[in-house]
């Protein structure tokens, strides 16, 4: 497990891949697996204005 | 468990009966109203037609009972109190009149003596959050007031932070119609309330006696009629001595609430409901709370949305009989509200 860099809630791996992009329980920030060795999460990039398109 | 409601033509009354007619642990034998006597249930509260067979009584009627709620105005079970203990069982008063401790407040803030200080001592302000091991014991409990309630369980984590100034902190609190009872006289006429956004309460509203009772803070009250039915919100403006960073108010309401079953922590970083509204707790039980901090202005700010009509009074008076009555608090209140609505 590991901390949300935002509101610092408990985040536990489960079996959640490299890359893997979900949201905190409790603020809701969208988190990107960054290591799953030690498991580490930061904020995922949020979409650019043109994505999608 | 035998239940009886007094004053259950009211709204609060309609509440406690669509709650407690489904609750498994309690038979609502009967239901008093002057104003609706030999009606049936269903002629005040058209929702529970069907429900139930219950005919209104007259107050003069009402039977000793395992558990009695008291939905009458404020200044209604002050003087009657002695009679109703006596009978033995459980009273949950949703009123005003056992809420304040001190004797004094009361001609300050409803402008009456108490009759019976003695039993202000005893009776156990019912916010299960605050005081839920004296709930368990409690032969009368206190009901809160909704607007109290919102903001108590806004500030209340905030206290043991260390951070707040030696000021007043501001709480200025909207509310819906279903909050002035069934009969507001001409300012809720529908020509008076329509699209309004009044200062009903400027200053001096009853509440702050509760808030500051219940936080040890000093409180400046506003309170705003909106346009809406059901719902409180309550926003509090505490200035802090040093800037608090956001990790440290979740850490403060995640210890206070984490393992609340009506307490949300609501802060949310994205999306179209990121802090507390009252709105989508229609029905509910549920108090959302959220915050944010404002070092410009040395502020922080707490938020709390309740509907009143549930967990500012018949929800939450249910559920701290649950909490007397040792059975889980969530009984009867599992409801998770409409969205959208």
């Amino acid at each position: 497990m590991t901390a949300c860099p935002e509101c610092d809630a408990t985040v536990v791996r489960n079996d959640k891949v490299l890359g893997e992009v979900f949201p905190c329980p409790d603020c809701g920030t969208e988190l990107e697996v960054f290591g799953t060795t030690p498991f580490t999460v930061q904020p995922a990039p949020k979409e650019a204005e043109d994505w999608g398109e | 468990m035998k239940a009886a409601i007094v004053g259950g033509s009211g709204y609060v009354g309609g509440e406690l009966l669509r709650l407690l007619l489904r609750h498994p642990e309690v038979t609502v034998a009967q239901v008093t109203s002057d104003a609706m006597a030999g009606k049936a249930v269903g002629r005040a509260h058209p929702n529970l037609r069907k429900a139930t067979d219950l005919v209104f009584v007259p107050h003069a009627a009402l039977a000793p009972a395992d558990v009695t709620f008291l939905a009458t105005p404020h200044g209604g079970s002050m003087a009657k109190m002695p009679g109703i203990l006596a009978t033995g069982g459980i009273v949950l008063d949703l009123s005003a009149d056992f809420r304040l401790r001190d004797p004094r407040a009361y001609p300050t803030y409803y402008r009456t003596e108490h009759p019976h200080p003695e039993l202000l001592a005893e009776a156990v302000y019912g916010l299960p959050e605050v005081h839920r091991d004296a709930l368990r014991r409690a032969r009368l409990i206190a009901v809160p007031g909704c607007i109290a309630t919102a903001a108590i369980l806004a500030l209340r984590p905030l206290v043991p932070t260390g951070t707040l100034a030696s000021g007043p902190v501001v709480v200025d609190a909207k509310t819906g119609s279903s909050a002035g009872g069934q009969d507001p006289g001409r300012a809720g006429s529908h020509a008076e309330r329509s699209g309004v956004m009044r200062a009903y309460a400027a200053a001096g509203h009853r509440h702050t006696a509760e808030i500051e009772q219940e936080t040890g803070l000093r409180v400046a009250l506003s309170c705003h009629a909106v346009e809406a039915v059901r719902g409180v919100l309550a926003t509090a403006h505490a200035f802090v001595t040093r800037p608090v960073e956001e990790k440290e108010l979740w850490r403060a309401y995640r210890a206070a609430y984490g393992s609340e079953p009506f307490v949300r922590v609501v802060h949310e970083t994205d999306g179209i409901h990121r802090e507390p509204e009252p709105k989508i707790l229609s029905g509910t039980n549920f108090c959302d709370v959220g915050f944010a901090s404002d070092p410009h202005a040395d502020r922080v700010v707490a938020i709390a949305a309740i509907d009143n009509l549930m967990k500012g009074a018949a929800g939450n008076a249910v559920q701290c009989l649950n909490v007397r009555l040792g059975i889980p608090e969530t009984t009867g209140l599992d409801f998770l509200g409409l969205h959208p609505i």
